[in-house]
């Protein structure tokens, strides 16, 4: 019996944190985001709060679907507890999707103001972290939706992931930025919101006029360490994503090799890079090389094949533009970390796996050595597929 | 002397007579009018005994110690006894056997009359099948025996006469397969029978309390059946049957977790679709006992688990109501037990339209009340849906469900994952006379599984008699 009671007492104190909260008490944080005060060293902290009650049927549309509730306090972890002063509900960030932080308060530095949100059990490490070029956070996670989702965390989100299928973005989680910026010899690229105009057409009978902030993913924010440096353009997050093989799905714009001045496009079905450094006597150089496999989704281009050897000619031509593009999108990357004297695209990381003697000695003056190093690239296409149609089609 | 036991009482009948046996001899009868046929006591009693002239023939013997033998002949009854004391009489009276007695004879004749009107055989209220055969037993235990002995036509099926209750005088028998049944177990179960002296059974639940391995648990260690086809496949697996006279249920032993979760007609039915159906039953165990536990910790703890769309319904919906969580489960879950108690107390034909109907009402109107939210009612429709799938544990998993809830409500899954512990650990301590309760599971015994979460097909079992044992 004493034994029976002696576990149940363990059972019940040697146990980790306990924290019971009823479904009507918290607010649902789906978003969070960070800016600059107007007081040096002051952090306005932003949450999105789900409303649920706007999400059930039968209540009228006008009400929204969530609250922005800010504060500015020294710290994250102030700025949050201080938002309850004027706010009702205690927030719940497990259901937090977006963390979403200001150009400024990146160009000082992302670690410290990511401290809390990584060290907090609540808000989980595969959040999105975003950067709000030229634009505050707060006006992101503002910015009234035009996708479907009734959730404004839930379309940014959505737009965050649809970089699957389209690779002009780069796109990062709050996890992988740790690990890249506590590793070394790679700079991280992060996921970019903007906010752009978009003209609106009637039938999308929007209240806000025809002219409606709408926010874009687009391109990429370069990193040295957790300091922002620069931009990437669409073309140059295309070039990092082929590069760190993050190119899972997309579409390539070539020229029709059938048709002179008519535009065709591929789409990638899988791709594989790798960066192959090589030790020369002085100084080192590398090769990227990239592995594709493509199929041609759509050809402009007017003309008729007849023999399968022409078939076969146009096919190999097709992977040619492919390759070309492919080598010119990541030339361009190369170019940018050269005059970031930003290694973003890994090159210090392939080294380390390789040479890490080297490496070490290199790995201090490495950023700064960047642009004179010598950097090819290489792309192997391997056309599988061209859709349901075998050529082109002419009317006759 | 008979007379002042008896005659009290209005269904005693005495009836005096000459009997014609060696000339006429003083004689009466006395039987109890309700469980005797009349008729039967006037075609084989008093036609053959009054008759003058029939009897010299065929007494040829004049001996008055030879009663018995020369009465047998006379007398045209199934079965004629002989009785020595009035305490023995007595009792065969008030068991529907007429008693003869004769002047100058110190002994007296015991003759099988009994006719008790009883309930036909119909199909068993608690056990049905759509395949299978649709008998039940009835309150009769001569033919409930009856009706094991003709599932099983072997000399081999033995049934143990007993006598319990000092003051019902309960007739039970113990039936066994004899070779298949293991001995040891036979004997406990007569030691444990006879070890207790209930003044009286009524009914074989009474037997069970008595008799069951570990009186302070809320599983049943003791089966029991009202289908003469699931009682027969018992004995065949060597287990031992009580049955208790003015009952249809049939006690079994040992009995296992497991056997809770099977019915006969899984058996019957062809091995895919049995399958299926027991896969369905754990299944429902598994619902019954922890939707409501996994709802309340989800809902109050771990909100992160759930899928944001879904925790934004929800959290839509309890926005509604001004209760803690836990506190909606219970008032639900009462307000379930109310209705079922009432539909089973209820009068037979609006008893279960009542159920289902009080229930959609009560939980809608509920809702609208704003007394519980929503996604509650789905939660306490699938729990109780899901146990009366499996009535053998009705008492369990309301225990369980309530014991798992009341950890879940103050501790989270944390709570669910002891209070499982706890449970799994108390199952894997219980016996079943000698048995461990959790077998085929722990201990482990690779030859019982094949009947445990499955049942294979009947072509590939080959010692399928001796198994469950």
């Amino acid at each position: 019996m004493k034994r029976i009671g002696l576990i149940i007492c363990s059972l019940l104190i040697l146990t980790g944190c306990w924290d019971k909260r009823e479904l009507k008490k918290i607010g649902i944080v789906t978003a969070i985001g960070v800016d600059k005060g107007s007081d040096p060293g002051d952090l306005i902290f932003t949450a999105q709060v789900m409303d649920p009650t706007a999400l059930e049927e039968g209540t009228s549309p006008e009400k929204a679907s969530v609250e922005l509730v800010s504060s500015t306090g020294k710290t994250v972890f102030e700025g949050l507890r201080k938002l309850l002063q004027d706010f009702d509900r205690r927030g719940y960030y497990a259901h937090n999707k977006i963390i979403v932080v200001s150009e400024k308060l990146a160009k000082e530095g992302l670690l410290p103001v990511l401290d809390m949100m990584k060290r907090s059990i609540e808000v989980k490490s595969y959040v999105w972290l975003c950067i709000a070029k030229g634009t505050e956070a707060r006006k992101v996670l503002g910015v009234k939706q035009e996708g479907i989702e009734n959730v404004q965390a839930n379309y940014l989100k959505g737009i965050v992931e649809n970089k699957r299928s389209n690779f002009n973005s780069a796109t990062l989680t709050m996890l992988e930025f740790y690990k890249i910026v506590l590793g070394s010899g790679r700079h991280p690229v992060v996921t970019t919101f903007s906010i752009v105009k978009k003209e609106s057409l009637p039938v999308e009978e929007k209240e806000l006029g025809p002219v409606t902030d709408h926010v874009r993913l687009s391109g990429g924010t370069v990193f040295q360490k957790d300091k922002l440096v620069g931009f990437l353009n669409e073309v140059e997050t295309r070039g990092y994503n082929w590069t760190v093989g993050r190119a899972e799905n997309g579409i390539i714009p070539i020229p029709s090799v059938i048709d002179e001045g008519k535009p065709a496009s591929i789409e990638i079905i899988s791709t594989e890079a790798k960066i192959k450094p090589e030790m020369k006597a002085r100084s080192v150089s590398f090769t990227i090389e990239i592995n594709e496999r493509i199929v041609l989704v759509e050809d402009q281009g007017l003309g008729e094949i007849k023999t399968d050897q022409q078939w076969f000619l146009y096919l190999e031509k097709v992977e040619r533009e492919a390759a070309k593009k492919t080598e010119r999108e990541v030339e361009k990357a190369v170019r940018k970390a050269k005059e970031l004297r930003t290694d973003f695209l890994g090159l210090g990381s392939a080294l380390n796996k390789k040479y890490p003697k080297t490496w070490k000695k290199m790995e201090d003056q490495w950023d700064r050595e960047l642009p004179d190093l010598e950097v090819n690239v290489k792309a192997n296409v391997r056309i599988v597929g061209s859709g349901e149609l075998r050529g082109p089609l002419k009317a006759k | 002397m008979l007379q002042e036991r008896l005659g009290i009482n209005d269904d005693i009948v005495f009836r005096s007579f000459d009997a014609q046996i060696i000339g006429p001899i003083r004689a009466f009868i006395c039987y109890n009018s309700g469980l005797v046929g009349q008729a039967m006591i006037h075609e084989h009693i008093l036609k053959p005994l009054m008759e003058v002239g029939n009897n010299e023939r065929r007494a040829p013997d004049t001996s008055i110690n030879q009663l018995s033998l020369a009465l047998s002949q006379i007398l045209n009854a199934s079965s004629v006894r002989e009785i020595r004391t009035i305490e023995e009489a007595t009792n065969e009276i008030l068991s529907g056997q007429t008693a003869l007695f004769l002047d100058g004879f110190d002994s007296a004749l015991s003759i099988e009359t009994r006719d008790v009107e009883h309930r036909p055989i119909s199909e068993p209220a608690t056990e049905a099948v759509v395949r299978g055969p649709r008998e039940g037993f009835t309150e009769m235990i001569e033919l409930n025996t009856a009706l094991i002995r003709r599932k099983i036509t072997n000399p081999d099926l033995v049934f143990e006469k007993m006598t319990l209750g000092s003051k019902t005088k309960t007739k039970i028998r113990l039936a066994y397969m004899k070779g298949i049944a293991d001995p040891d177990l036979v004997a406990e179960v007569k030691t444990r029978l006879s070890r207790i002296s209930p003044n009286s059974v009524l009914e074989s639940g009474y037997l069970e309390q008595l008799i069951e391995d570990h009186p302070f648990t809320i599983f049943p260690t003791i089966g029991n059946s009202e289908r003469p086809d699931s009682v027969a496949m018992k004995l065949l697996e060597g287990k031992v049957a009580i049955l208790c006279d003015g009952t249809p249920f049939v006690l079994i032993v040992p009995h296992f977790f497991v056997e809770s979760l099977h019915v006969s007609e899984d058996y019957y039915m062809r091995p895919y679709i049995a399958n299926f159906v027991i896969l369905l039953r754990y299944i429902a165990l598994l619902l019954t006992v922890y939707t409501p536990a996994l709802y309340v910790s989800l809902t109050s703890y771990h909100q992160g688990m759930i899928p944001t769309i879904l925790l934004t319904t929800i959290a839509a919906t309890e926005e509604r109501v001004p209760f803690p969580v836990i506190l909606e489960v219970i008032l639900i879950g009462v307000a379930f037990e109310l209705i079922r108690e009432a539909g089973i107390r209820m009068p037979r034909p609006i008893g279960s339209a009542m159920t289902i109907v009080g229930a959609l009402i009560i939980g809608e109107a509920a809702v609208q009340a704003g007394l519980v939210s929503a996604p509650m009612v789905i939660n306490m429709a699938v729990t109780g849906i899901s146990g009366i799938l499996i009535p053998a544990l009705n008492s369990v998993v309301l225990f369980t469900r309530i014991f798992l809830l009341l950890l879940a409500g103050g501790l989270g899954f944390y709570g669910i994952l002891i209070g499982s512990l706890i449970i799994v650990s108390h199952i894997c301590s219980l016996q079943s006379f000698g048995y461990p309760y959790l077998s085929p599971i722990a201990p482990f015994r690779s030859k019982g599984w094949n009947n445990t979460f499955m049942r294979i097909p009947i072509r590939l079992k080959k010692k399928w008699l001796r198994q469950g044992r």
